[in-house]
């Protein structure tokens, strides 16, 4: 009953606005969808095409979040690198001066060898005794003085 | 150590969305389209529409399992979420203009999938153009790691 009514007097601002808003609405998705799927189109054309240029390599595709991840390690890393190389240093400055220190008492325990067989000698003479400890020590002296040098250079 | 890790951005909704898009485009392709869609759309932009929402769910399927190149993956990605995202606000303004207030939940959705999309689109424009770009001489990060 009300039906009929309604629709001459909405005639004309409805069938206006219901033609003019298709036109455009068409015309824009018309244009979306051109847009779009020239696009797609386009995007996959240029990924098969320049397939070669994209690097490939795992690395280059680690996200953000990784590297995060690996910072602290890194700066770990740097750190224990420092540290094992102080300790490296040191090792072997100390197995030099042990060598040294080795060196020497091989020498020391040597002249007393000769001391022991000097005193004990069946003619030892207190001259010669006094005598041969003397040219020793003078001895071993300019040899300490002359290993000394080059030892603590190095 | 199995491979455990807990990322900041995985993306269910854009796989949901790209595994559904085919199926509701073959239904409707099959079935006959909703009676909104054929007051807005004539014909032929309305087959376009459909044929579109299925090619683009597929090809976002294939690009999300793509098993070669890192960038093929990404681009065929990128090409979905570009026809995705503008069938997707095809539909929004479609249903926009001819449902007005009754159809404020649905144009809400559909204009969030579609805003996705872009957004999706541009990161992944963003991460291919850092993949095409010649090599950066590498932050102190990327160093002498094997």
């Amino acid at each position: 009953m009300t039906a009929p009514p309604p629709p001459p007097p909405p005639p004309p601002s409805p069938t206006d606005a219901a033609v003019a808003a298709p036109q455009w609405l068409q015309v824009v998705l018309s244009v979306l969808g051109v847009l779009g799927g020239a696009g797609g189109f386009a995007t996959i054309a240029t990924v098969v095409v320049k397939r070669g240029k994209f690097r490939a390599e795992a690395a280059d595709v680690i996200t953000d979040t990784a590297l995060t991840l690996m910072q602290p390690m890194r700066i770990r890393m740097a750190e224990l690198e420092a540290e094992a190389q102080t300790i490296r240093e040191q090792l072997r400055a100390s197995n030099e001066r042990s060598r040294r220190l080795q060196a020497s008492l091989t020498q020391l325990r040597a002249t007393l060898d000769r001391w022991y067989a000097l005193i004990f000698t069946p003619d030892a003479s207190l001259q010669a005794i006094r005598y041969t400890i003397r040219e020793d020590r003078r001895r071993i002296r300019t040899a300490g003085e002359f290993r000394a040098e080059p030892t603590g250079d190095r | 150590m199995r491979n455990r890790l807990i990322w900041r951005n995985r993306r269910p909704f854009q796989n949901a969305v790209v595994f559904t898009s085919p199926l509701c485009g073959t239904m409707m392709l099959v079935l006959g389209a909703p009676p909104t869609l054929g007051v807005a759309m004539p014909e032929p932009i309305r087959l376009g529409w459909q044929l579109a929402l299925v090619v683009a769910g597929l090809i976002g399927i294939a690009g999300l399992l793509w098993p070669g190149r890192y960038a093929t993956g990404l681009g065929l990605e990128l090409a979905s979420m570009l026809m995705l995202g503008a069938v997707t606000s095809m539909y929004a303004i479609t249903l926009g203009v001819g449902g007005g207030l009754a159809a404020v939940t649905s144009v809400s959705f559909i204009t969030a999938v579609a805003f996705g999309s872009w957004w999706r689109g541009g990161e992944l424009l963003h991460d291919l153009h850092r993949l095409v770009e010649p090599q950066r001489p590498a932050p102190d990060l990327a160093g002498e790691f094997p």
